[in-house]
């Protein structure tokens, strides 16, 4: 294999669910051997979230699960029973990242950092490792909720609305994988380990486009106002003849005007024009409502007007952007079988990242147990019979 | 003492709007010195005149509006700022002076832009093998759309995210904030410290070619996956979520007051009806279990709400998580700023900026036991590091300065 930036460090996943295992995802992809350690009674959680190949649960093809694991080892351990918390630690002791997200107190930092100084420990909690809200139970729609993403997204009128999907653990997970890669930029200069802790409120809280600050200068409390750019008009989504359109002037007006051949719009002073978007959004409505949306896209884009189409998943794997960038990746897994998956974040030029798949539930106990630890495969079996592995 | 992971690394930022300039963010918190290269006459900061839309210190721009932009402000803290114009063959020697004694130069122009410059990887490389060089673009350096224009916004549009960010059967609205430019701020801070790495193992810089939309996509895995496994495209469904059991937001009894309620195993489901006092209807034949709930989520709505809202959101949330339940209330700016956890977790910092004035600015992201970082300095004025930059780092003398000055290659006040 390749040497990649990462290859000489070893991971101890205790995480599941999105945010550990995206931080982990990431790391892996770097060359970072990741052990994951999963419950022998049906392993991570988001084996049984799905989708699922024709809606039919199987802890082996979980779309969340296979997408999130790739690239890493998968053990089981029942680190909650004594022999397996004695295993847990003989693993503590090989490894030079620990990433978990079982809530505040499931792991001590001072007892851990004891038997390995250098070790980073990662903990990932919906509200930190300490204050008022440490002991609350939390989801990705409660952060997203207390952190003020769901203030700001959705209609006036209606409910607050989430960010779809798992945002909140998500961005939890990146923000944990670079927290972690400071870390170990710090250890390999001095030597020392760290404590890391993150919260998922805090991650989110970080990113309100100004939002904390505005108040703090002025006052302004912003409204959710559905798909409108709190200052820049026309920057929304409008509907045309075949679908819906991201449709922006925010670079220049004139432009926007000319583009759309109506000369009036220019009576409108530019600063006025995100107060008047009542008025002004159905002139750009009836135009856009005789015109198709991939016409209108490509057209707008030679008047350097930052329009976009609203696409469907679906529609991405063929789009010719992803298909010239060659951005998806298919994947074979022995049981899932061979599926399209998006490929890396970012494209480096010196770094190759890792095409492998994700693991079965237990697929590497026998090289981390024997290979790793020195276990017998006598012992791997009794460790099995005690629900222990 | 203990300096900060990353106070011996340079960073050149030619960042503008949100993405680039909150991936330097990251960076510059952890203790990198990041030198903002700012233009005189094209810079997000705004010019003499006040921005449409901006928020200024008690709304009042000031004299030098572009030096009080909330928005500029927060993202910019920790940073220096220099001014120098790229389009002068002068400006662009002073530049490749900076790049031969820093580490990273992160930019997010269209693609064409740095090549027009005359300042594409390859002639930094050449300046510099060991620069690393990250290019923050909305579809990429390559490909049929590699100099399309786009914002976070419409990068949302063209990732599904904002198609599936909608209420059942409503239009497509997407996040309300800027989503897309956070994530490839963080992915970008995430691949310069992979780069920083992988140099520090063999000597070699690297580009990095950082699409928004493909770093979007990086968060949105499960729904390919279905799409591949099962030719659906997921659909907008509200605040439900195909990876959680049952939940949603319901109104409370104050002015546009919300809670947001999660519930995910028939214990849960248990303790929520207790912590309503049991109303008749949890008793009920497909009512008292998980199963049911999912089954008729939107009765299960309108009964949760009867409770919700007799209740404000904050004394809701401390009855539910009390019960030990998955409860949120949904909190705007203001009470996020006066929020007792975060101020307890030390979350806010007091900031005082020299022609802005002293406020509350959100801090740090996340705690390092050891080197936590903080707030060291407010986001810099329009050149005000131009000294320490081309004097005490590139030692350009103070004649030739005065020269550059004259021939608007470096400036100290933006001309619009």
């Amino acid at each position: 294999m390749q040497d990649l930036p990462l290859s000489d460090l070893t991971v101890l996943d205790l995480s599941q669910y999105v945010s550990g295992p995206y931080c982990t995802k990431l790391l892996a992809s770097f060359g970072a051997e990741v052990i994951k350690v999963e419950h022998p009674n049906g392993g991570d959680v988001s084996r049984r979230y799905g989708a699922f190949p024709d809606d039919t649960p199987d802890i082996e093809q979980s779309a969340l699960f296979l997408y999130l694991n790739t690239n890493k080892k998968s053990i089981t351990l029942d680190y909650e029973t004594q022999t397996g918390a004695r295993i847990l630690a003989q693993l503590v002791r090989q490894v030079d990242i620990l990433v978990e997200n079982s809530g505040p107190g499931m792991f001590d930092y001072d007892s851990l950092a004891a038997d390995n100084p250098s070790l980073i420990v990662t903990s990932i909690s919906y509200f930190g490792q300490d204050g008022p809200y440490c002991d609350f139970k939390g989801a990705d729609i409660i952060a997203q909720a207390l952190s003020g993403i769901m203030n700001l997204t959705g209609l006036p009128d209606h409910e607050p609305l989430k960010i779809a999907g798992p945002q909140a653990e998500y961005q939890a997970g990146i923000n944990a994988a670079l927290a972690i890669m400071t870390a170990i930029y710090f250890r390999d200069g001095t030597g020392h380990g760290q404590h890391i802790d993150i919260s998922v409120m805090e991650c989110l809280a970080s990113i309100l486009e100004g939002a904390l600050l505005n108040f703090s200068y002025d006052g302004t409390l912003r409204q959710r106002d559905g798909a409108r750019h709190p200052t820049m008009y026309p920057s929304t989504i409008l509907p045309c003849k075949d679908g819906y359109i991201h449709a922006d002037a925010s670079t220049d007006w004139e432009i926007f005007a000319g583009f759309m051949e109506m000369p009036k719009l220019l009576q409108y002073n530019p600063e006025e024009l995100r107060e008047k978007a009542g008025e002004i959004d159905p002139l750009i409505s009836s135009w856009l409502a005789k015109r198709d949306m991939e016409d209108v896209f490509h057209r707008a884009q030679e008047w350097r007007l930052p329009f976009a189409k609203v696409m469907g998943v679906d529609e991405l794997p063929n789009d010719p952007q992803f298909v010239a960038r060659d951005f998806f990746t298919r994947i074979d897994h022995p049981i899932a079988g061979q599926q399209t998956y998006p490929g890396a974040p970012f494209k480096t030029t010196e770094c190759e990242t890792r095409k492998g798949r994700s693991p079965l539930l237990g697929e590497h106990n026998a090289e981390i147990y024997c290979d790793l630890l020195g276990y017998t495969n006598q012992d791997l079996t009794k460790l099995r019979g005690m629900g222990i592995t | 003492m203990i300096n900060l992971p990353l106070d011996e690394i340079r960073i050149l930022d030619l960042s503008q709007v949100y993405a680039g300039p909150y991936a330097t963010r990251l960076l510059a918190d952890m203790g990198a010195e990041v030198i903002r290269v700012e233009s005189a006459v094209r810079s997000t900061r705004g010019g003499p005149e006040p921005q449409p839309g901006a928020v200024y210190p008690d709304g009042n721009p000031g004299e030098r509006p572009y030096n009080r932009s909330a928005y500029y402000n927060e993202l910019n803290r920790n940073k220096l700022a220099i001014s120098l114009d790229l389009s002068k063959e002068k400006g662009r020697e002073v530049f490749k002076q900076l790049v031969k004694i820093s580490d990273v130069v992160l930019e997010n122009f269209t693609p064409r832009v740095m090549g027009n410059f005359g300042l594409d990887y390859p002639v930094l490389n050449e300046i510099n093998p060991k620069i690393i060089v990250v290019s923050i673009s909305a579809y990429g350096q390559t490909g049929p759309y590699r100099n399309y224009v786009s914002f976070g916004r419409g990068i949302e549009a063209m990732s599904g995210l904002s198609d599936i960010t909608a209420y059942e059967d409503g239009e497509p609205l997407g996040p309300g904030i800027a989503y897309a430019d956070a994530t490839a701020g963080l992915h970008a801070a995430f691949a310069v410290l992979i780069a920083l790495r992988h140099r520090r193992k063999t000597g070699r810089g690297q580009h990095i070619d950082l699409s928004l939309r493909e770093s979007l996509l990086a968060l949105m895995g499960e729904h390919v996956l279905d799409h591949s496994m099962n030719k659906r495209s997921p659909k907008g469904n509200g605040n439900r979520d195909s990876s959680a059991p049952f939940q949603g937001c319901y109104r409370c009894s104050g002015d546009d007051e919300w809670i947001a309620i999660a519930v995910h195993n028939d214990d849960e489901l248990q303790s929520l009806c207790n912590a309503i006092d049991n109303p008749s209807w949890t008793k009920k034949e497909g009512f008292n279990n998980l199963l049911g709930w999912q089954r008729n989520q939107r009765e299960i709505d309108n009964l949760i709400e009867q409770w919700t809202i007799q209740h404000d959101n904050q004394s809701a949330m401390q009855i539910l998580q009390q019960s030990g339940i998955r409860a949120g209330a949904v909190l705007d700016a203001a009470q996020i700023t006066s929020d007792p956890h975060l101020k307890q977790r030390g979350f806010f910092e007091t900031v005082t900026h020299p022609e802005a004035g002293t406020h509350t600015y959100p801090g740090m992201s996340w705690k390092l036991s050891l080197t936590p970082g903080k707030i060291r300095m407010p986001a810099p004025c329009f050149a005000q590091h131009n000294d320490y930059v081309f004097g005490e780092l590139l030692g350009i003398s103070e004649e030739e300065c005065m020269q550059l000055k004259t021939q608007g290659v470096i400036s100290t006040v933006p001309i619009r």
